[in-house]
């Protein structure tokens, strides 16, 4: 019988929708010890993975793929010298954190993990050739490629709102000087001004994440600015942990009364927004118009920019994936995780981006050293902040069917327990979790 | 060539994969805990906010882990997340787990 060599065993394993590698694998020639060399031809046979985006899905990936086999080696691009995560963020305007603690730099990856990193951006994918092309014209080999490059706008959708007036009107949903802007704006917005929030269509990056914001940004206007109003014009009629919230909100900024900080209008209510007048600083919902001080609207998502010009996407705008090893369903040896991918009930989370980074690390290096791949299972763990003192959080284990399909374990997972005096203390603690988490992922990413 | 390829291929493969398929898969432990490390830190992460109140996996014996998470899965325990978490998996998984866990040349940062 002749022993199958691992590009076909694998071409086939994916087509099969299960990439279980075959003992048979592990006969094929061993991996040259040439010195490294910035040729590719020269480079072919060597051990390379290359990783698209250093985010949350790919520096795990880097340092998890280091962990499990120091002998592959991993080059890690991303043109941000440091990365700033979005979590968190909303936490700033709060004065829970300050925003120089949101940035986490890639020294520990490059000097702990030997990881490779270059700052450089990938502007093409060659997939015959198994080559990224990056902008400052590098041509970089992989054995196996991962592509974690987050999201990208649909922008103009609400008509009016491009990439250009989003420098001017922040959407934050990238943290950086865009989440610096915001802040801005809320510091600069006199007493009684309205701000308004404009939460996307699903699926979006962070489900909770536009009624953390709100509640943050309540938060802070509560103490500096008691007379001003945030409005939260909804392309959905529900959104993620929804009773926790309104009862958060509720309990603490008097949502549903008279005196309400916090208005929620979902789409059921016409709250949904069409269009956007930047000079008048107003927005036509279904309702009608309405002008604010500060406008926070966060656009409608899609895979990043990379994932679409390599053709790693579908109809959907996100990328589809075999989701043992996270390898696209569209271009063998190229790997999707993070918000990028279609990632069965898993949301678009960095605890999931985090999970989905380490079952695909594993996944690749048992691809690549011809044994099998493991039995996989994730966990989604958000936590949102309703005050500083005030934690809600949402759970769940995730496992895969026969037919590799993701699916939430029944009994387990959900939200919170509703606030009741008996629990109430509950809600201090997930407080104190949520910013203790902050603290262990980014050092699981990152350090 | 190409075509027996393929069929020798997918004999192999359909051997090795149908006993699989019938079964419940028992989830990798390395995999299950290096997702508990998304909220408990590979080692004794130093939190300035919150120092210590999510507890380190490190250094604890197979049967207080064991014994914790059994009584988070059952209720037996009041936590705020972990009863969740604990649910999602087999007493199997939980005990290789906490045996995973316990082996001081595993867990390590
Ligand atoms: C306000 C807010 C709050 C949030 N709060 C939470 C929370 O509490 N908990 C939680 O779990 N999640 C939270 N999230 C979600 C979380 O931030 C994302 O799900 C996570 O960052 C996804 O990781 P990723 O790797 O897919 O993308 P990212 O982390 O965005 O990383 C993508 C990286 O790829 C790089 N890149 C893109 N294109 C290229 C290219 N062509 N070449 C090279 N590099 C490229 C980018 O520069 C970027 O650094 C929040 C998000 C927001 C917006």
């Amino acid at each position: 019988m002749r022993i199958l060599n691992r590009r076909e065993f694998l071409k086939y394993s994916l087509t099969a929708g299960a990439a279980m590698a075959l003992s048979a694998c592990e006969n094929m020639p061993e991996q040259s010890n040439q010195p490294l060399s910035q040729n590719t031809e020269h480079a072919k046979g060597r051990r390379k993975v290359v990783i698209i985006g250093g985010g949350v899905g790919g520096a795990t990936a880097a340092k998890y793929i280091r962990k499990a086999d120091a002998r592959i080696e991993v080059t890690l691009i991303e043109p941000k010298i440091s990365y700033t995560t979005c979590f968190g963020s909303n936490w700033v305007v709060a004065g829970i954190k300050d925003f120089a603690g949101l940035e986490h730099s890639y020294q520990d990856l490059r000097e702990k993990y030997g990881v490779k990193i270059l700052h450089d951006s990938v502007t093409q994918i060659d997939p015959d050739k198994r080559k990224v092309i990056t902008q400052d014209g590098r041509n970089l080999y992989f054995e196996r490629l991962i592509v974690s490059p987050g999201i990208d706008f649909h922008w103009n959708e609400i008509v009016g709102y491009t990439e250009e007036v989003s420098y001017e009107f922040p959407h934050a949903w990238q943290a950086g000087e865009q989440t610096k802007l915001l802040i801005r704006q809320l510091h600069a917005m006199r007493n009684g001004g309205t701000v308004i929030i404009a939460p996307p269509r699903d699926p979006f990056r962070c489900p909770p994440g536009p009624y953390e914001r709100a509640s943050m940004i309540a938060h802070y206007l509560k103490q500096h600015k008691p007379r001003s109003k945030i409005l939260i014009l909804d392309a959905k009629d529900s959104f993620s942990k929804r009773t926790l919230f309104l009862q958060g909100w509720e309990k603490t900024y008097g949502y549903g009364t008279d005196h309400a900080m916090i208005e929620w209008i979902p789409a059921a209510q016409d709250g949904r927004v069409l269009q956007f007048d930047p000079i008048n600083k107003t927005v036509y919902a279904e309702f009608g118009k309405q002008k604010a001080d500060v406008i926070n609207i966060i656009p409608a998502q899609k895979a990043g920019q990379i994932a679409h010009s390599a053709g790693l996407t579908d109809e959907t705008g996100w990328c589809p994936v075999h989701h043992r090893t996270w390898e696209s369903s569209k271009i063998p040896h190229v790997h999707v995780i993070g918000d990028a991918s279609i990632a069965g009930g898993l949301p678009k989370s960095g605890y999931a981006a985090n999970s989905e980074a380490k079952v695909c690390a594993l996944a690749v290096v048992a691809l690549m050293n011809g044994q099998q791949v493991r039995v996989p299972s994730w966990i989604n763990t958000c936590y949102s902040l309703v005050t500083p003192l005030y934690g809600i959080s949402v759970a769940m284990v995730y496992k895969v069917n026969e037919k590799d399909e993701i699916y939430a374990v029944d009994g387990a997972g959900g939200v919170s327990q509703s606030d009741y005096d008996g629990v109430a203390g509950n809600k201090l603690a997930e407080a104190i979790y949520a910013k203790n988490w902050y603290e262990n992922i980014t050092a699981d990413i990152f350090h | 060539m190409q075509l027996r390829w393929v069929k020798t291929a997918s004999l192999l493969f359909m051997g090795f994969y149908q006993p699989l398929a019938m079964a419940v898969e028992f989830s990798d432990p390395e995999i299950i805990v290096h997702n508990c490390y998304g909220c408990h830190g590979a080692k004794a992460q130093k939190s300035p906010v919150a120092k210590g109140a999510v507890p380190s996996l490190q250094a604890l014996p197979a049967s207080y882990i064991i014994e914790s998470l059994t009584d988070f899965k059952y209720d037996k325990r009041e936590g705020t997340i972990m009863n969740r978490i604990a649910k999602g998996y087999t007493e199997g998984e939980l005990s290789a787990v906490a045996s995973y866990l316990a082996a001081p040349t595993n867990n390590k940062p």
